[in-house]
């Protein structure tokens, strides 16, 4: 089994020997580099890499994206704050560690969800609950070694999708920075069917390709 | 010039609102007591408070009614110089920001409404601010400067910066939570370029920045920076 990304289409496509078992809608990067003063967008950048893993992903580079997505949430309302459970089990402040302020969270819930409330837990994260990473495999061992590492670039969801999703509502797929932006339940069938699956073969083809 | 000092953990000194008369000192404590200098009491209806403003001898608070299912509804709490009196507004949208213009208290909403408070009722008025602004300065008549965010969201682009409504400038920015300051008679903002960040020091009259160099670590008061 083979993962076939077409960015030009917007299609992710399941290879089996020569043909193509299914298709999903996945969004990526532009195909020219972007204006987000943030950090620009890149096209998804075309090649052939091994997927690696499957894992939930934080970041510092955005503020929604420090905390994992899943994380267990108290609210504070008393002190204008939220807590948020480490992996240490202790309780931390969302405000103090990111800045986030309690009424930014009620009012992001609220715009995915429609309750003004604190969820329970961390739904905010920009790269969703898993993300799945690949690389350059150089050496054609299908393992991270040497001087490989992971791409920046990832196959992962948005949290306005899985809101869109959870509530039932149609997913509307948006540009990503240049990572693969898939809906949750395309990416719950790809992963059921072990599409991204360790060591299977990831191509990204060029943005005027088509299938 | 109206945000929270968090003096003590628990306790929320309101003393330094705006420049205005009849100032009195009040606190608001975690259970949404609030204190007067004289030291009577009176419970607000409201938790979570976010934001205050202190104009024309009256205390505003920003926070939310919260039910049993752990609902929010925003209101603004008003509370009179000498306690007598609390007078409740509710909102849909969570007010953001409360500030005096045109010798008038407004807030401005999330979404970048803004309302004015006219004979006890608030109004929409054709003013609109970019979404998630804060008023930074205000010489209580018209001329404002509204610093307004990048969106939190990586799907969500948006211009953020400053810019002041009487002398017609405006800076572009990125910024996320830390909200610029007046330091000084100027506007300091942290500025993310890349992975570093910039202090700008701005001046409000003319708009001009002076940037400095990369920031190791961002104190929590922006004025401690020089």
């Amino acid at each position: 089994m083979e993962l076939h990304f077409f960015p030009g289409q917007n299609l992710l496509a399941i290879k089996k020997g020569d043909s193509y078992l299914s298709q999903y809608d996945a969004w990526g990067g532009p195909a020219s580099i972007g204006s987000d003063p943030r950090m620009p967008e890149e096209p998804t950048w075309p090649g052939i890499y091994i997927i690696h893993s499957t894992h939930s992903y934080i970041t510092p580079s955005w503020p929604y994206s420090k905390i994992k997505w899943g994380t267990a949430l108290q609210d504070k309302p008393q002190i204008n704050d939220v807590y948020y459970q480490l992996p240490s089990k202790k309780w931390a402040s969302v405000k103090k560690d990111t800045g986030i302020e309690r009424k930014k969270i009620i009012d992001q819930y609220f715009t995915y969800y429609g309750k003004m409330k604190v969820p329970p837990t961390w739904v905010f994260n920009d790269f969703g609950p898993i993300a799945i990473r690949w690389f350059k495999d150089t050496n054609g061992n299908k393992i991270l070694d040497k001087k490989e590492t992971l791409s920046g670039q990832m196959f992962h969801t948005t949290p306005d999708n899985e809101a869109e999703h959870a509530l039932g509502k149609p997913v509307k797929l948006v540009p990503s920075h240049g990572c693969i932006h898939l809906k949750p339940r395309d990416r719950d069938t790809i992963l059921n069917i072990g599409g991204f699956k360790p060591k299977t073969i990831f191509v990204v083809h060029n943005y005027n390709e088509k299938i | 010039m109206k945000k929270y000092n968090w003096v003590v953990a628990a306790t929320l000194l309101l003393l330094t609102a705006c420049q205005t008369n009849a100032n009195r000192s009040l606190t608001l404590s975690e259970d949404g007591t609030v204190t007067g200098a004289d030291g009577k009491k009176v419970q607000l209806d409201i938790q979570g408070v976010y934001d205050n403003l202190n104009y024309d001898g009256l205390n505003y608070f920003a926070g939310f009614k919260i039910d049993k299912e752990g609902t929010n509804y925003p209101y603004i709490a008003r509370v009179s110089g000498d306690m007598s009196a609390v007078n409740y507004w509710s909102f849909e949208k969570i007010p953001n920001d409360m500030f005096v213009y045109q010798k008038g208290v407004h807030l401005v909403t999330t979404d970048g409404h803004v309302y004015s408070l006219e004979k006890g009722e608030w109004n929409l008025i054709k003013l609109t601010f970019p979404q998630d602004s804060q008023v930074v300065f205000s010489d209580n008549n018209s001329n404002l400067i509204i610093c307004y965010p990048a969106a939190l969201e990586k799907t969500v682009l948006r211009k953020s910066g400053c810019k002041s409504l009487n002398n017609q400038w405006q800076q572009d920015f990125v910024w996320h939570t830390q909200v610029p300051k007046m330091c000084d008679g100027r506007l300091y903002a942290v500025a993310q370029e890349k992975d570093s960040n910039i202090l700008k020091k701005i001046d409000i009259t003319t708009g001009k920045a002076v940037s400095s160099g990369q920031l190791k670590q961002i104190p929590k008061d922006l004025c401690s920076l020089k």
